[in-house]
């Protein structure tokens, strides 16, 4: 097993907006080790969800490696880094991106699917989440039927349940009143200290601040103070 | 699977009015094909049926090289004994009934007043299972065995102001070449409603007929056979051609396709008129499902980057808006299926009245029955399903490929 879950060296991003490049991330080395609990701070637009995407195999990088589980993510193809996501990782997406048209269960549910887990396994760990989230009272609610604090809850749930090796957090407290905040930052620090299960924050979240074993600062790309 | 089909049902649901106006297309492409379908195969039933009965009936057995001049009708061209040749096709399977006939060219005259007409000599008891003229009889009456009178269509008699008991001067060339006439009573008026037919067709009895053209007792110039099974037809008359070649008979068998090509041409023409009218409908339609589904891929492009942030791969995505297009293409079949059959059948019952139009060809009604075969059902149903997935592959397509961290991006 490797000791880091995922490391990036020297690692670039460019993104081009019509005629112009937009240096998204301008040589970035990293280690995230297991059991990590990291905060990414930095003022918007200095890299953060482009750092989470390459973290996250959504996305490879302009030049640099980046290395999960010890494999280089820009030498495998669509499918694999799917398989990987669908594994090991788990996100939070900023804007919660929940299917309008399932119900919470349901879209806590929805990534399971890709599991080989039988329909009674699946609705054990789909309502186990959802109580984590103190959400176990609104499970056949839909999105829009949901506060946004509730959704982002639905959407931390859909990323516990899947048991990932790591979660990667956009903003995962923003929508959320500081007393709920609170709470869900317990819970995952809890789940990181019991289950080992490695977190990775972009927030502005000075409790989260607070809980975090390492906090990276950005800057116009670069790490600034690690 | 289930889990997918239950994602891609709500999603259509999402928009019930969009989804609604989206299968509109294909539901009323499907009923029209139905209609259509429906149509052309009661009319050209219709058609050929009367095409059969009163003329051509399934196959007809003319003697060696007369099919070439049968436009001619010669008395000289002969098929001798034809109670020996009866007696074989009876034997092969697939005849129903065979009837002696005999047909040649003529004048009819009364008074002042005459009129060209085919003379045909029948078996009045034997043509009757093929040729009901019996029932078709307005005045007078139908003929007897070796009956000595006449039956005229209505159009004729009308023409030439002939009433029933008339006695009137039939004229045509004998088969030895001498010309002939003869005065015959007309004992019955018919009408076919064909007014080609009502207005040439004269009828005597076979003895008669032979009597007029000097043709002997056992002869007559065709046979006509009905069969049991008329979509083997093609089968019976080969059947009978080499039945006949083998007991060494010369005649020539031709089925009621070589016997009526235009017709024949008619019925082809007709349904691949239909089918490409038809068919350019449903790809209309097929326009809406492929804008709909790209109107969906584009509204939910942040849903699809969340799908494949979870692990969902290009394919999954890809049958995801696929199976959405299927269940728009499936709804809007089963309705149009419902309605299109559903129209079918009332007008099936009541029948549609095209007005008294010239007819396009001999034998084609003006009051159309719709009647539908299996296919006429199932070709239009699945037609349609396959055009909707068709008009879905691009959407699909274009969503499978979508960049996760682009498509998440997206506002």
């Amino acid at each position: 097993m490797f000791e880091n879950i995922v490391q990036l060296n020297n690692v670039t991003k460019n993104y081009s907006l019509g005629k112009t490049t937009v240096k998204a991330l301008r040589g970035v080395t990293l280690e995230i080790e297991r059991e990590d609990f990291i905060a990414i701070m930095g003022p918007s637009g200095c890299g953060k969800t482009t750092l989470l995407n390459l973290i996250g195999c959504l996305d490879t990088p302009t030049s640099g490696t980046v290395l999960f589980e010890g494999k280089d993510t820009s030498k495998l193809d669509a499918d694999r880094l799917a398989d990987i996501r669908s594994e090991k990782i788990g996100f939070v997406f900023q804007h919660f991106d929940l299917i309008p048209v399932l119900t919470a269960f349901e879209n806590v549910e929805f990534p399971l699917l890709l599991k080989k887990l039988d329909k009674k396994e699946r609705s054990e760990r789909v309502y186990y989440a959802l109580q984590m989230v103190g959400l176990s009272d609104k499970t056949s609610r839909k999105p829009l039927e949901l506060s946004g604090g509730e959704q982002q809850r639905v959407a931390i749930a859909r990323a516990l349940a899947t048991k990932p090796d790591i979660i990667l957090a956009d903003e995962p407290t923003g929508d959320l009143d500081s007393n709920m905040g609170d709470r869900i930052i317990h819970l995952m620090r809890g789940l990181n200290e019991k289950e080992g299960t490695t977190f990775v924050f972009s927030t502005h979240d000075p409790m989260i601040m607070e809980h975090a074993s390492k906090i990276i600062k950005l800057h116009d790309g670069k790490i600034i103070k690690e | 699977m289930a889990n997918f089909l239950k994602l891609a049902w709500r999603n259509i649901k999402r928009h019930r009015r969009r989804t609604i106006i989206t299968s509109s297309g294909i539901i009323a492409g499907v009923a029209m094909m139905i209609i259509t379908n429906g149509l052309l195969t009661g009319m050209l039933g219709q058609t050929i049926s009367n095409s059969v009965e009163l003329e051509t009936g399934h196959i007809k057995i003319y003697p060696e090289g007369y099919y070439e001049k049968s436009d001619l009708m010669p008395t000289n061209m002969q098929i001798s004994d034809y109670g020996k040749v009866i007696e074989i096709l009876n034997d092969v399977d697939g005849v129903e009934y065979a009837s002696p006939r005999i047909k040649a060219g003529g004048m009819l005259q009364i008074g002042q007043n005459s009129a060209g007409v085919v003379i045909n000599g029948i078996d009045p008891k034997n043509d009757l299972k093929i040729r009901d003229l019996k029932k078709r009889i307005i005045k007078g009456e139908y003929l007897v065995a070796d009956d000595s009178n006449l039956i005229i269509g209505k159009t004729l008699a009308e023409r030439l102001e002939i009433g029933i008991n008339d006695e009137v001067l039939v004229s045509s060339v004998a088969a030895d070449g001498s010309a002939v006439s003869t005065t015959l009573r007309v004992k019955g008026i018919f009408k076919t409603g064909f007014p080609s037919y009502d207005g040439s067709m004269i009828f005597t009895s076979l003895l008669q007929a032979q009597n007029m053209l000097k043709i002997e007792r056992d002869n007559a110039t065709e046979i006509v056979i009905m069969v049991s099974h008329p979509e083997k037809v093609k089968d019976v008359a080969n059947s009978i051609a080499s039945k006949l070649r083998e007991k060494g008979y010369n005649y020539e068998v031709l089925h009621w396709e070589q016997l009526a090509p235009e017709l024949a041409q008619f019925v082809e023409m007709e349904k691949s008129m239909g089918t490409l009218f038809v068919s350019i409908v449903v790809v209309v339609a097929s326009i809406g499902i492929l804008n709909t589904m790209l109107m969906a891929v584009y509204e939910r492009i942040k849903e699809i980057g969340a799908m494949s942030a979870f692990g969902y791969k290009r394919r999954n995505i890809m049958s995801l808006f696929l199976l959405e297009g299927l269940i728009i293409g499936v709804l809007g079949a089963i309705v149009g299926l419902i309605l299109g059959v559903g129209v079918t059948q009332y007008f099936s019952v009541v029948g549609i009245d095209f007005g008294s139009g010239p007819a396009v060809v001999e034998y084609m009604e003006t009051c159309i029955y719709p009647r539908l075969s299996v296919f006429d059902v199932v070709f239009p149903f699945f037609f349609a399903i396959s055009v909707a997935l068709l008009a879905s592959l691009y959407p699909a397509y274009k969503a499978s490929r979508l960049e996760p961290v682009e498509a998440l991006r997206h506002v």
